[in-house]
């Protein structure tokens, strides 16, 4: 049995971590139904007209950091999505650019789990490690092979991110880890009954191992739609780039509507999470390697 | 899955297989193969073959240098605290009482949100006119982006973004130890410390080893955030191999950038490779 002081020492020490895990993205929520005005006012690094009264040091403006505004309003979300389509359409672009990844990853992969799993092909276990090593390779180090063959196939854009990223091993590997787990007695009555490898994956194993592929899904979207690296190599022209790569230049810019723009970027990942948490931690556990 | 043998038609799998093997042979093996051509030339287009003048061109340059030992520096200083904090926040919500799954979703909470979304509010932390500066340093501010705190910051935002991850599988190697053994040291007169010494690191040892070899993978996706809040060229100090591929690609310089990605590519297999081994003897003692 726990001291009774042990648990405040505990709870309390939860709560100290919590704080400090959920300050950034609170702040953001927060901050985002702030005035245009004011955020433009708090934030600014160098003295204006605006924001005299504030304290600051020789010239410079220091961030007024508040989790409540002054004054509650939507003007950041209106400005942000009446204002200009520029956002609009960043964000569609961010979607075009995950969907086909989630959706190409899954029917690639699921399939070529289930022969990894189930065949007994010689070679199978060498192809395998080989998945495992460029799946754990530096996203900077695939990006090269990535690269070249862009080049050789004159492939640019949206279309040199989307075809390796379908490629890429993780999934197959997550999937397989799943497998691992199913015992091979649902097989095995199956094909009892006289049912082929085909039979047997539809109707068998896909049904199984439905969480798995939600897991995968959650995982791809996530790494995703938080795409940086490739889109700074693969995406020239501004009006193309996901939201990602446009906020960090934004954030230097330091607009008024960085908060609306950073929780608009947010939402789906943090609706994601809220429904498919579970499936998210089960993605984690598989994707520990044993 | 062992079980299933001799289904009918085992030649449908290799159909089933193809599509991926195909598509990771085409986009991710075959170009790393040829792309030795590269690396062994000197420019394309005279193409003439210089021999291994461009792997001791990158091994020779500073910045490779440099970036390779921040690299390293940045493990060396992320990877145990990537292990100690998860580890920490899991024993600490397995003892909560109250409101677990709520925190659980918390510490959880960094790992999705992507990187963009928190770029202004880092800024605005841990830049001149951050907030960390109107507390502490009001007097005297500094950028502490171009200091060697660089390095600080960078790991504060590795852990905040990745703690979760390891904390989800330490919690689930957490759950598999029985509680009875905990039990049966505390009926012995084993107190906290000792429990957790000779209970939890010992049957956590294959969790702990899982940890170690995902925050070493993980620690090179640091570099998305070094990216987006320093750009291509941040504080020497957090200069990282992804820095120096990134700007061979940003040259477009793809006799060095090839020449590189052989010389990291089998350092990191070796090490991955080593790390298994290690894993697999580790594990056969349980």
């Amino acid at each position: 049995m726990l001291h009774r002081a042990a648990k405040l020492l505990i709870f309390s020490l939860l709560l100290l971590f919590a704080v400090i895990f959920l300050f950034p993205v609170l702040i953001t929520l927060t901050n985002s139904f702030m005035s245009v005005f004011e955020a433009a006012r708090r934030y600014s690094a160098w003295f204006s007209a605006a924001n005299t009264y504030d304290a600051g040091f020789e010239g410079i403006h220091y961030a007024r950091v508040s989790l409540t505004p002054d004054l509650v309003t939507l003007k950041q979300y209106t400005a942000l999505l009446f204002g200009s389509p520029l956002y609009l359409g960043l964000f569609l672009n961010s979607i075009k650019l995950t969907a086909p990844i989630i959706a190409g990853q899954v029917i690639i992969s699921v399939p070529a789990a289930y022969a990894f799993e189930t065949s007994r092909l010689k070679f199978k276990e060498a192809l395998y490690f080989i998945y495992v090593v460029i799946m754990l390779l530096p996203l900077q180090v695939t990006l090269v092979p990535n690269f070249i063959m862009a080049g050789f196939l004159n492939m640019n854009g949206y279309l040199a991110i989307i075809i390796p990223a379908v490629f890429s091993p993780f999934g197959v590997f997550l999937v397989r880890q799943n497998l691992k787990g199913i015992p091979g007695e649902y097989a095995e009555a199956a094909k009892i009954d006289g049912a082929g490898h085909v039979k047997i994956f539809i109707y068998i194993i896909l049904p199984l191992i439905k969480g798995a592929v939600a897991s995968l899904s959650i995982l791809v979207f996530i790494e995703y739609w938080n795409v940086v690296d490739q889109a700074v190599i693969f995406i020239k022209e501004s009006v193309h780039e996901p939201l990602s790569v446009y906020l960090s230049r934004l954030a230097g810019e330091g607009g008024g509507v960085i908060f609306a723009a950073s929780c608009f970027y947010m939402f789906p990942t943090l609706l994601v999470f809220l429904y498919g948490q579970e499936y998210m931690a089960e993605g984690i556990q598989l994707s520990g390697i044993k | 899955m062992r079980a299933a043998k001799r289904i009918k038609g085992e030649g449908v799998l290799i159909l089933l297989l193809l599509p991926s093997a195909a598509g990771l042979f085409m986009f991710y093996i075959a170009p790393f193969v040829i792309s030795i051509y590269n690396a062994v030339i000197d420019n394309p287009v005279t193409k003439n073959f210089v021999g291994l003048k461009n792997f001791t061109d990158v091994l020779g340059s500073e910045a490779f240098r440099m970036a390779a030992g921040n690299t390293l520096t940045f493990m060396i200083i992320c990877v145990p605290l990537n292990m100690v904090l998860p580890l920490v926040l899991a024993m600490l919500l397995t003892r909560a009482k109250t409101s677990r799954g709520f925190l659980w979703l918390i510490f959880l909470l960094p790992l999705v949100i992507p990187s963009g979304s928190m770029v202004f509010f880092w800024m605005k932390t841990f830049g001149l006119n951050g907030w960390i500066n109107a507390v502490f340093f009001p007097q005297a501010p500094a950028d502490w982006a171009n200091t060697s705190a660089a390095r600080l910051i960078i790991v504060f935002i590795f852990l905040w973004k990745n703690a979760g991850y390891n904390m989800v599988l330490f919690l689930a190697g957490l759950n598999m130890i029985p509680a009875e053994y905990y039990e049966c040291a505390a009926i012995e007169g084993a107190g906290a410390w000792r429990q957790f010494r000779m209970i939890t690191i010992v049957y956590l040892a294959p969790t702990l080893f899982l940890t170690f070899i995902m925050s070493f993978i993980n620690s090179f996706k640091a570099f998305k955030e070094i990216y987006m809040l320093f750009g291509g060229y941040p504080h020497k100090s957090i200069y990282m191999l992804q820095h120096f591929m990134y700007n061979q690609f940003s040259a477009a310089n793809y006799q060095k950038l090839a020449a590189s990605s052989y010389i990291v590519t089998p350092a990191f297999v070796a090490i991955v490779f080593a790390l298994f081994v290690l894993q697999r003897k580790i594990s056969e003692n349980f």
